[in-house]
């Protein structure tokens, strides 16, 4: 019987990734590409999954620290996403905009980057936003050749740097995703990087696997 | 109807919580050998109403109609304390049936009389309950009203009762009182019946229920109703008077104080407690003087076997209705949630104090002891101990004798209880049974939130603030809670906010303002909920 049971579990490891719902993925795009020295780099953060396990799930903030593996990108602006999914920061009302949008930089290689939404009206902020979209683009100058960076989603000095905020609390299950952006033909990051539906299919199968698990150690206390 | 209160959530919720236990068997409370014959008592109670035709258009209770229709809302599936009232939504095909013919009768009844304060306050407890409860209104009463040309919709009929009752109320000889059909004099049997029925509309206005009229809610005619209770409450105070006809237990403390049936009368055991629960719907709660006043003459009178000599002229007729006044009273004491002051009597200090204990009042008596009282046979055998188990107290010593009184037909008439009018003593008994509190709203904290839909009761929470999401306001809340109003300007704004975007990342001790999720740093997550909290559109200052 337990024999079956692990079976079992390996089966629906291999089929739940077909199956399962994306989890919310913050993520770049693109993932990985190659500049020459000297040209405008410009990366979109995006999130995906959102509505794929509610479709009335929205964001109304995020807090996002972009790390960078060393300095050779140079940052140059954070821009908000011309779809203004946490509403307008200018308007409609422009003493008291919708949304808010702001960027630090700390030292060159940590970008920390703030949104945040002041409508209260959830269906206005579904209307906004789909189940994939750009949240602000980040533009930055490819320094020397050879080199590349990776970029990462990471907690910030003070530890809130990973922070997608639902209507009106954390959003606890998001995973974020990596970028590399390689300078010159033989710049590696030293890592893949996984595009959002091999985050989900990765996650799919860590949870079945654990499953399988559970129900091992389950069968073994019961025996 | 302690349930029905504001938006009618907690019924709502108590009822779907009450379904979902009923599909999770593993979840289900066990019923007590008690809890099943009170359970029992209630169904044949009912039944009996039913075959006598008080749910009928027209009812055969006459006046009495709101009554039973009230107990019939008010039916639990047992006897446990925490089970819903069934209200309309809750009840079978059956019990709906005979609801809609009820609030038809009513409806019906209103356009084609003036007012009467028995019947009166009966029509507004019974019909604002119904229709708070989901029952339909006159559009989709159908047959139960077919053929009858001047019915009304609910809001109709309740606007129609509320405003005659208001209108009746006398405002110069008899200050505060309701006569039988208008000012007139201070008859404290009346004036109860209209405070009863004005609470329950309290409870219908302050909804965000609506009908075929509309909206139920109507802010003007909370702040008449509250001032015409007030001024009941006022009346009572006023005419609080020391004895009784039993001239054992005529004084027996400097401070006790009760009501008799008018002015000049003797406090007597019906009027007393009818008159602590019109001081509770007028404003007062258990700490009020007066209140005390009057619980202590209670607690020196108590008993549950029958009205003795305390009851003025008519202790035989009036033992029903004292039985369920008195526990209304306490019931929405114990509801409030205000725990009485140090040296305070309390809800369930009732039936503690034996006979010769100081001040020694011979009629007075204790509560029964559940391990010794046999059951009535009339539920099947059952010797002494039977029983055992159940909380002693109040709703014991009452319960158990109301069921020591029922036929084998669900009739309370075994006995000689006696009684005025037969269906509303039946249905007095019954919302003994069930522990009702007559569909009143109590608010005490005077928040516009009524007692038992309150998460505060005790302090001001218009806006019933949670942080955590549990049963306990952030009033009340002892864990430390964020008012998001960092610059103390008694509003939450873009101020405000910006105050708290800047701190992200900060760390904070237990109550900061900024830190509206409690887990102790500033994040965007408290600048959003923050933002929720804003007092103005836009979170403009």
């Amino acid at each position: 019987m337990k024999k079956f049971l692990g079976m079992l579990g390996i089966v629906a490891a291999a089929v739940l990734p077909l199956t399962s719902q994306a989890a919310p993925t913050v993520f770049f795009k693109p993932g990985d590409q190659s500049v020459l020295t000297g040209a405008p780099v410009s990366l979109g953060v995006w999130i995906s999954g959102l509505q794929s396990m509610n479709p009335s799930d929205v964001i109304s903030a995020f807090d996002l620290n972009v790390h960078l593996s060393n300095t050779n990108l140079t940052f140059v602006d954070a821009i908000y996403s011309g779809g203004e999914p946490l509403g307008s920061t200018t308007g409609p009302d422009p003493m008291f905009p919708d949304a808010q949008f702001s960027f630090s930089v700390v030292d060159g290689q940590n970008i920390d980057v703030i949104g945040n939404s002041f409508i209260v009206d959830k269906s206005i902020l579904e209307g906004l936003q789909s189940d994939e979209f750009l949240l602000f683009t980040l533009d930055f100058t490819a320094g020397g050749d050879n080199l590349s960076t990776l970029l990462t989603f990471t907690s910030d000095p003070k530890t809130v740097g990973m922070n997608v905020t639902g209507f009106e609390d954390y959003l606890r299950e998001t995973s974020f995703g990596n970028a590399c952006v390689r300078v010159g033909d033989t710049g590696d990051c030293g890592q893949s990087v996984p595009e959002p539906s091999s985050y989900a299919l990765v996650a799919a199968a860590l949870l079945a696997a654990g499953a399988v698990g559970r129900t091992r150690r389950r069968s073994r206390a019961a025996a | 109807m302690s349930e029905v209160c504001g938006t009618t959530k907690g019924l709502l919720s108590r009822v779907l919580m009450a379904a979902a236990v009923t599909f999770s068997a593993g979840a289900v409370q066990a019923v007590t050998p008690f809890e099943n014959d009170v359970s029992v008592a209630i169904d044949r109670g009912i039944t009996y109403l039913a075959t006598a035709g008080a749910f009928n258009n027209p009812s055969s209770a006459g006046d009495a109609a709101g009554l039973p229709m009230l107990a019939l809302l008010e039916k639990r599936a047992s006897g446990i304390a925490t089970d819903p009232p069934q209200g309309y939504t809750g009840a079978n095909a059956t019990d709906q049936g005979r609801l809609r013919t009820a609030a038809a009768n009513i409806l019906d009844r209103v356009n084609e009389t003036s007012f009467y304060s028995y019947r009166d306050g009966a029509f507004m407890f019974a019909l604002s309950e119904y229709a708070l409860t989901g029952g339909p209104d006159k559009s989709a009463l159908g047959a139960a009203i077919a053929g009858n040309a001047d019915y009304q919709t609910i809001k109709e009929a309740m606007n129609a009762l509320v405003d005659r009752a208001l209108a009746g109320q006398d405002k110069v000889s008899y200050k505060g009182y309701w006569c039988y059909s208008g000012p007139g004099c201070a008859d404290s049997s009346t004036t109860q019946f209209v405070v009863a029925g004005l609470a329950a509309a309290k409870t219908f206005y302050s909804s965000n229920k609506s009908g075929d009229g509309g909206a139920f809610a109507d802010a003007a005619r909370v702040t008449a109703i509250d001032a015409a209770l007030a001024l009941a409450r006022q009346a009572y105070e006023a005419n609080a008077a020391q004895g009784s006809d039993d001239g054992s237990c005529a004084v027996l403390s400097s401070t006790e104080r009760g009501h008799g049936y008018n002015v000049g009368y003797n406090p007597s055991l019906q009027q007393t407690a009818s008159g602590m629960y019109n001081q509770l719907f007028g404003g007062s709660n258990v700490n009020t003087p007066m209140v005390q006043h009057y619980m202590e003459w209670l607690r020196n009178h108590y008993r549950w076997q029958d009205l003795g000599n305390l009851g003025n002229n008519w202790p035989y007729y009036s033992w029903s209705y004292y039985m369920w006044s008195s526990f209304k009273g306490m019931e929405l004491i114990r509801q409030s949630g205000i725990s009485p002051a140090a040296g305070n009597l309390g809800a369930n200090d009732l039936g503690k104090l034996p006979a010769a204990s100081a001040p020694s009042c011979a009629a007075r008596q204790v509560n029964k002891d559940p391990a010794l009282v046999t059951r009535p046979a009339v539920f099947g055998a059952g010797a002494a101990g039977f029983y055992n188990g159940e909380p002693k107290g109040q709703y014991f010593d009452y319960a158990h004798q109301i069921l020591s009184v029922q036929c084998a037909d669900g009739r309370f008439d075994c006995g000689s209880p006696g009684y005025w009018d037969f269906n509303a003593h039946q249905s007095y008994l019954l919302l003994v049974l069930q522990r009702s509190t007559g569909g009143g709203c109590v608010d005490s904290d005077g928040d516009g939130v009524c007692d038992s839909e309150d998460n505060c009761p005790a302090v001001a929470n218009p806006g019933q603030e949670n942080t955590y999401g549990d049963a306990r306001g952030d009033a009340c809340e002892p864990r430390p809670v964020a008012s998001c109003d960092v610059n103390l300007s008694g509003t939450v704004d873009r101020t405000d906010i910006a105050l708290i975007r800047s701190a992200i990342g900060t760390k904070v001790a237990a109550g900061d303002k900024r830190d509206a999720d409690g887990d102790g740093v500033i994040t965007v997550t408290d600048v959003r909920k923050c933002t929720l909290k804003c007092t103005n559109a836009s979170c403009a200052p």
